[in-house]
């Protein structure tokens, strides 16, 4: 694990930093206030939950909003199947998420931080429970830990405010938004720990040491989860903006021949290894290139594996997570789901793959939130980039495809 | 003679519409219990809906357009969008006016609904319930034929089908095939220890 | 193959439907064309107030227009219209 900034200090082996080794290795926490929004705003910071929202505007429209009496959410709720990193970091180094959940706290105006961690990842729960114990009054007296439950959709911003209001993490329609009304109908921050940790280090470090981190015009570094077909796979501290062929040596390099890595996660979307051995992992500027870093994701998919068996997993995966609140989520994307689990099988019914394609335009924006988007969105990539693999296994059995 | 011709079209207009519209409204009520069969898909409950409503508000126009451009009457343009603006009739036509305009509330936002959102569509679409009393009543305060044995045949039928289908909406659970999906899913994401 | 046959039947029943919608459409839309002209037939035949005691009250559309300006409340022979009739009047103002 490199060990550019958040992973600084004792290595994994040493399990969490303790509160006093914290302190040793950083100082005190400074305050949190308007200046280190604009801090903020001049590092480049963006959010690491996967909007890659600026983190500076973020906390100046909750503060716009706030009276006083805001709330903060920390969000580790991680329910990304392939994700580790925030379960990494919140076991590693609780203090840096505390520190900036504190310092977003008293920017934004908070008097109250919930520490949403998710209920599956029970190292990171206890590290964070220990940290906690180790916390001044003062801080500890803020802070509330809320176990958040194991689904893919609860750690969506809009469902995070639901659990803690209704006790039931399912995602709500927006307006409003939680910045404008959350717990409680108060201004909530919703903010990835990971984006916590980065905005505790910024306030300490300043925000041209922040962009001195990243590669030509990317700013800071970014976790990564790499898995998949690598020799190394694990959680890793990147620079923003290096390559993915980078990424892959630092992993150990790619087992075997790589033929498409999925980025981003379920929610991101599959590119073809030979597009995305050059692509700078920066996101703000993926998504002009194509992709999207989301969670940061970097799964390698190797030509021993069946790109369209991967992918009707992890479409059943994303069908049976829905919350079931809005028709053309459940049963479009249960639909989807077996259309691709079909042609995976090679047994496929007449007409399903471009019924796929019909199907997949129809379900987007149609959704209650924007669970389905995310699903139709990696299933079109999967098409696109497995196109032939598709072709071949709709026209399997000497049946056309159309 | 243009004048006639002008005063029942009006009063076919007017007729019509009515049929028409209620015919909408119990359409819309089928959609909301999500009747179907194999030989009828939910899709032409809906697409019945939408197509029958755009053509009474074809003939909703032919109507307010005759009666406005009708000399006798003198009602002017105005009486067609402001509500009791009218000296023929100025209450009766006045129901008209609003029931005219809340059916264009529903029919502009159904028609971008895409644009403002679901909720919003909904709240406004509600207004329907309300809009077409209003219009029945406009018609049996302004219609020339009111008492007329035909029409009151028609006013009837309208009223005893509108009166059916929402009598039945209120007694009938509507069948909601994501209910229990729902709740198995909210069970898993609840809070299991209550704080 | 059973798969196959599901899949067409349920595209072919669609089909079915989708046509059956433009039909019943387009029936509504000439019906109601036609049903003006209907009710303006029987309206201008049962009107109160028309000077007619004959079917010529449906040519009463081409007669002179001065009948709706009548106040004459002469019932029709055939009209089924109420005699208590006091509530509609033909002439304007209310």
């Amino acid at each position: 694990m490199t060990n550019l900034s958040l992973f600084a200090g004792r290595p994994p082996s040493a399990g969490a930093e303790s509160f006093a080794d914290h302190a040793r290795r950083l100082g005190a926490r400074p305050a949190g206030n308007r200046a280190l929004i604009d801090t903020l705003d001049r590092s480049g910071l963006v959010g690491r939950g996967g909007a890659s929202f600026p983190v500076g505007i973020k906390w100046k429209s909750v503060l716009s909003r706030s009276r006083g009496a805001a709330v903060v959410i920390a969000n580790g709720a991680e329910g990304e199947p392939l994700s580790r990193k925030d379960q990494t970091l919140m076991a590693l180094r609780p203090h840096l998420v505390i520190d900036g959940a504190l310092l977003a706290a008293e920017a934004v105006r908070a008097n109250r931080i919930l520490l949403y961690v998710g209920e599956a990842h029970r190292a990171a729960v206890a590290a964070m429970a220990r940290a906690l114990a180790e916390r001044p009054a003062a801080d500890a007296r803020r802070l509330i830990l809320l176990p958040a439950p194991a689904s893919y959709v609860a750690g969506e911003a809009t469902a995070a405010v639901n659990f803690v209001n209704t006790g039931v993490a399912t995602p709500t329609a927006t307006p409003p938004r939680p910045s404008e009304r959350g717990v409680d109908g108060r201004p909530t921050l919703v903010q990835n720990v990971e984006s916590l940790a980065h905005a505790a280090l910024i306030a300490r470090n300043g925000d041209g040491w922040f962009r001195s981190l990243g590669r030509h015009e990317a700013a800071g570094t970014v976790l990564l989860t790499v898995s998949g077909a690598v020799v190394k796979p694990g959680v890793i501290e990147v620079p923003c903006g290096c390559t993915v062929d980078e990424v892959l040596e630092l992993a150990g390099g790619v087992r075997g021949t790589a033929r498409a890595v999925l980025l981003g996660g379920y929610f991101g979307g599959w590119i073809s290894a030979r597009q995305a051995g050059t692509m700078l992992l920066d996101p703000k500027g993926l998504p002009a290139a194509g992709g999207s870093l989301g969670c940061g994701i970097v799964s390698v998919l190797d030509d021993t594996a069946d790109p369209l068996e991967v992918s009707a997993r992890i479409m059943q995966h994303l069908a049976n997570e829905s919350a079931a609140q809005c028709g053309p989520c459940f049963f479009g994307l249960r639909s989807l789901s077996a259309a691709t689990t079909r042609l995976a099988g090679r047994q496929p019914d007449h007409g399903d793959l471009p019924q796929l394609h019909r199907w997949a335009a129809m379900v987007k924006g149609r959704g209650a939130c924007r669970h389905p988007d995310g699903a139709v969105s990696f299933l079109q990539s999967a098409l696109s980039v497995f196109e032939s693999e598709f072709a071949a296994a709709a026209g399997a059995r000497g049946r056309k495809a159309s | 003679m243009n004048n006639t011709a002008l005063w029942y079209t009006t009063r076919g207009a007017g007729a019509v519409s009515l049929v028409l519209l209620s015919a909408v409204v119990v359409l819309g009520v089928l959609s909301t219990l999500r009747f179907e069969s194999t030989s009828w898909p939910r899709f032409l409950t809906t697409g019945l809906h939408r197509n029958i409503a755009l053509t009474a508000v074809v003939f909703l126009a032919l109507h307010i357009v005759t009666a406005v451009v009708d000399p006798f009457t003198h009602l002017g343009w105005l009486a067609a969008v402001v509500p009791f603006s009218s000296y023929y009739r100025t209450f009766w036509l006045g129901l008209g006016t609003i029931a005219f305009e809340l059916l264009l509330a529903i029919t502009a936002t159904s028609l971008v609904r895409g644009l403002i959102g679901h909720a919003a569509w909904r709240a406004i679409h509600w207004l329907a319930y309300a809009s077409w009393p209003v219009a029945v009543i406009h018609g049996f305060g302004t219609g020339t034929d009111t008492w007329s044995g035909w029409m009151l045949v028609i006013d009837l039928f309208c009223i005893l089908a509108v009166s059916l289908a929402v009598g039945t909406r209120l007694l009938v659970q509507s069948p909601d095939p994501l209910a229990d999906d729902r709740a198995r899913f909210r069970e898993r994401v609840s809070r299991k220890v209550t704080k | 193959m059973e798969n196959a046959n599901a899949n067409d039947s349920r595209i072919r029943a669609r089909d079915a439907a989708t046509r059956m919608l433009n039909r019943i459409t387009a029936g509504v839309a000439f019906g109601a064309i036609a049903g003006i002209g209907l009710v303006g037939a029987v309206s201008a035949y049962t009107i109160p107030g028309v000077v007619s005691s004959t079917q010529g009250a449906t040519a009463g559309a081409s007669t002179s227009s001065g009948s709706t300006s009548s106040s004459a409340l002469q019932s029709s022979a055939t009209s089924v219209s109420s005699s208590s009739g006091s509530g509609i009047t033909v002439s304007g103002g209310s």
